[in-house]
């Protein structure tokens, strides 16, 4: 009794959380989408996709799905690559124009962002650019079922949303445990009708995901393991999948892209993507291009901050790091991550992507401000940031 | 160089200790909470509704806009009792027609958005034949889509016979009221039948023997005389009887100016020893002014509408009474004035009103007599209008107005 009046209450730092979605994995998966929209209480379901994904067939499957549950639907495809706060906006007047409840979203990072988007708007009041920083939305959304065509957004099992304000041209990262969607069907079969220069983009994603959660403040012992092994599967599987497509390497990369998701939305990101974001938001870059050409210079600098973590890593990318100081294993990872990047045909520099020296400043300081930087090891200023941009020029 | 951002904190933002995904509970628990509210409001409401709907006298239906009965209170189902109504059509359950009625109130009300009412005969065993009163008001549907027609239904025929009997014992008081006037007027007749009876008596009794064909001659004038006499006499006293029969519903065909001059004939000897003349002006037309009614209702709505005026007259005048075809109407206007010739004379500014109803039953509502009432009972029979106007120099008018058909 006694110790019970003595216990303290913890000060937050103390204090760890871990939450994932309900997940269902496997080949075909996608079947499951109008059992599980119609399990969240759907009558009317919003299907939230883009051209590409009607195209390659897998929304008119998704409908027939949906259909077998006696689903009603209304499908918004208007989604570009980098989501537009005014696609928000459309989907979610349509959502309540139509009088819809669930929505399900079949498409990658885009796709599922703008769905979450569209879920906050039509159940919050105002504009998406309110929602702008963490956990600021307050009421509660229409659920949300997912299946992610692309291995690498992780969206799918995020509390993270990243719409772009086309006035001021920057991606705006909403960060919030309400948006995190009620279920993820990860289906591997999905990716086999994305080309290979996605499949590399978005696997690069992934290993930055995962990087940068492993190395993150706020990792810990859940997080950890997830990061780690989806390191391991884009080491065995990304070179394989977006050259052969093979089973087993899409399956990899499914897993991959997953934990990776499930590990950094628990423990946040990192420098990579506070600079990678202004790149999207400048110069509409794709969110894995920009990550893939950023990562090598930032794990550079990064290095000294958590040089135990970075000697995990190499080990999960196949560097034998039993006989080597902490130094030369980060050394080597970096070395694989390169390589990879090369093998892959990703372009390595900033220049190769159209980006303007004179925008550095400006990009450093947007940079500076995302919140992603405030999990990376260490917290760099605005000038170191314009040197790491230059040094990735 | 600026401060870097406070990583501390934002660090616990990200991990959201304090959040989650928001449930749906809270707000439904609400939700329920406020409609639990709704719902004990309403059915308090519809309890308060069903109170007053049964406390109701009248018998109350509700139509949907296909004419079918939704609802009944209990007194429209002690109304026509034995009968199913509920879910029926208003035509079979009320009227056992398989059609929809001429000219149905409720499909006009649905239409016009108006409310009608008016009087029935119904036959309703086991209470026989019943007279009701009806009335139908449109219920606007808060969507705009279904509109209902409520329907009042009030068996009045207890009131009907009452007003009969009001109607009849009326109609003997102003037969006494005429009494002084017909018994002169029988007296002169008997007079002369007496003289020249008497007269006839002498000559026969005459001692000194006469001529026979002087004597035939005498006896046949007389004769003829006496005859006459008994005979207008006979038919004072038959117009009498008539006018004082009980009265019926018969509506027919009848020529309004045939009735004012039998009414005419009726109050004249009254009227002379008041000095009042009463002048009839058909507007010189050889053609019927036919509408129709009931004889007995419409000479006792003359006779008390002249003898109001006659009343009003202070002295010696005349009483002027139109009639004529007006835009589809028959009026008759019944008014005088030492001043005024003719009604034509009435201005603009004379004030118009219109009788206002009341009870038959009571004596003397608003300063107007019983009368009066009866006369408004009758109009509304004839479905006609009355009004009355009221000259500067305290003439005096009535205006009365019949449709020339009834529906």
């Amino acid at each position: 009794m006694t110790k019970l009046a003595e216990h303290q209450v913890p000060p937050d730092e103390l204090l760890q959380k871990f939450e994932v979605p309900e997940i269902i994995h496997g080949p075909g998966a996608l079947a499951k989408i109008g059992q599980c929209a119609k399990r969240l209480g759907g009558e009317k379901i919003l299907l939230v996709t883009d051209p590409g994904l009607v195209k390659a067939g897998w929304v008119d499957a998704a409908i027939g799905y949906l259909k077998a549950e006696d689903l009603q639907y209304v499908v918004y495809d208007d989604v570009v690559s980098n989501p537009r706060d005014f696609q928000v906006l459309e989907g979610a007047d349509l959502y309540l124009r139509e009088g819809c409840d669930v929505i399900a979203v079949v498409g990658g990072g885009s796709p599922i962002d703008t769905g979450k988007g569209i879920a906050i708007l039509v159940s919050n009041n105002g504009i998406i650019h309110d929602y702008e920083g963490c956990n600021l939305v307050t009421q509660p959304i229409p659920p949300m079922v997912c299946a992610p065509s692309t291995a690498g957004t992780g969206a799918d099992v995020t509390q993270f949303a990243v719409i772009t304000d086309t006035t001021r041209k920057v991606k705006m990262t909403i960060v919030s445990r309400a948006i995190m969607p009620e279920i993820s069907l990860v289906d591997p079969c999905l990716l086999k009708t994305k080309s290979p220069e996605l499949i590399a983009a978005t696997g690069m994603d992934a290993l930055t995901h995962a990087i940068e959660a492993f190395t993150s403040s706020l990792s810990w012992i859940l997080t950890d393991p997830h990061a780690i092994h989806a390191i391991e599967l884009v080491h065995a599987h990304l070179l394989e999948a977006a050259r052969h497509k093979t089973r087993e390497a899409l399956h990899g990369m499914s897993i991959a892209s997953l934990e990776a998701g499930i590990a950094f939305s628990n423990a946040i990101l990192g420098a990579v993507h506070a600079l990678a974001h202004p790149l999207g938001g400048y110069y509409d870059m794709h969110h894995g291009v920009a990550n893939a050409v950023l990562l090598p210079t930032v794990f550079r600098h990064n290095t000294q901050y958590a040089l135990e973590k970075y000697a995990l890593i190499a080990q999960a990318l196949g560097v034998d790091i039993r006989n080597i100081s902490p130094e030369d294993a980060a050394q080597a990872a970096l070395e694989k991550i390169e390589e990879l990047i090369a093998d892959l045909g990703l372009p390595p520099r900033l220049s190769q992507l159209g980006v303007r020296l004179e925008d550095i400043p400006t990009m450093a300081e947007l940079a500076r401000q995302d919140v992603c930087l405030c999990t990376n090891p260490y917290c760099y200023t605005k000038t170191e940031i314009e040197i790491i941009y230059r040094e990735a020029w | 160089m600026a401060e870097p951002p406070d990583s501390g904190s934002s660090g616990n933002d990200f991990k959201g200790l304090g959040f989650s995904k928001i449930g749906h509970f809270k707000q439904v628990r609400a939700k329920i909470g406020e409609l639990e509210k709704i719902g004990a409001e309403l059915s308090r409401r519809h309890s308060e509704l069903e109170a007053v709907i049964n406390s109701m006298t009248e018998g109350l239906t509700i139509l949907d806009q296909d004419l079918n009965i939704v609802f009944i209170n209990k007194v429209q189902q002690a109304l026509f009792q034995g009968r199913a109504l509920s879910g029926r059509k208003c035509y079979e359950a009320f009227y056992q027609k398989q059609k929809i009625c001429g000219n149905c109130p409720a499909v006009e009300t649905l239409a016009n958005q108006e409310s009608l009412s008016g009087e029935i005969n119904v036959d309703l065993p086991p209470h026989g034949r019943r007279h009701l009163e009806w009335s139908t008001t449109r219920i606007a549907d808060p969507l705009g889509s279904a509109p209902r027609v409520l329907l009042l239904m009030r068996d009045i025929t207890k009131r009907k016979e009452e007003e009969m009997n009001l109607m009849r014992a009326d109609r003997l008081a102003t037969i006494g009221l005429l009494a002084a006037g017909i018994a002169h007027e029988i007296n002169n007749p008997l007079t002369s039948i007496a003289g020249f009876s008497e007269g006839l008596l002498k000559r026969v009794k005459q001692n000194h023997p006469i001529e026979e064909d002087q004597l035939i001659r005498a006896l046949e004038d007389y004769l003829q005389i006496i005859n006459q006499e008994a005979h207008r006499c006979s038919n004072i006293i038959r117009n009498l009887i008539r006018y004082s029969q009980k009265t019926t519903e018969n509506m027919t065909s009848l020529d309004i100016v045939q009735i004012i001059h039998d009414t005419i004939v009726l109050i004249q000897p009254h009227a002379r020893q008041t000095g009042i003349q009463l002048a009839l002006n058909d507007g010189q037309t050889t053609e019927p002014l036919c509408l129709t009614g009931s004889e007995a209702n419409l000479k006792h709505l003359c006779l008390t509408l002249f003898n109001y005026a006659l009343e009003a007259m202070e002295g010696p005048g005349t009483l002027n009474i139109s009639a004529q075809r007006n835009a589809g109407e028959v009026e008759v206007i019944i008014s005088h004035g030492n001043s005024l010739g003719s009604p034509a004379a009435l201005t603009p500014n004379d004030r118009v009103e219109a009788v206002p109803p009341f009870h038959a039953g009571k004596a003397d509502i608003g300063g107007l007599p019983l009368s009066l009432s009866i006369c408004y009972t009758i109009m509304q029979q004839h479905r006609g209008q009355i009004s009355l106007q009221h000259g500067e120099d305290r003439s005096l008018a009535f205006v009365l107005k019949f449709p020339t058909s009834l529906p």
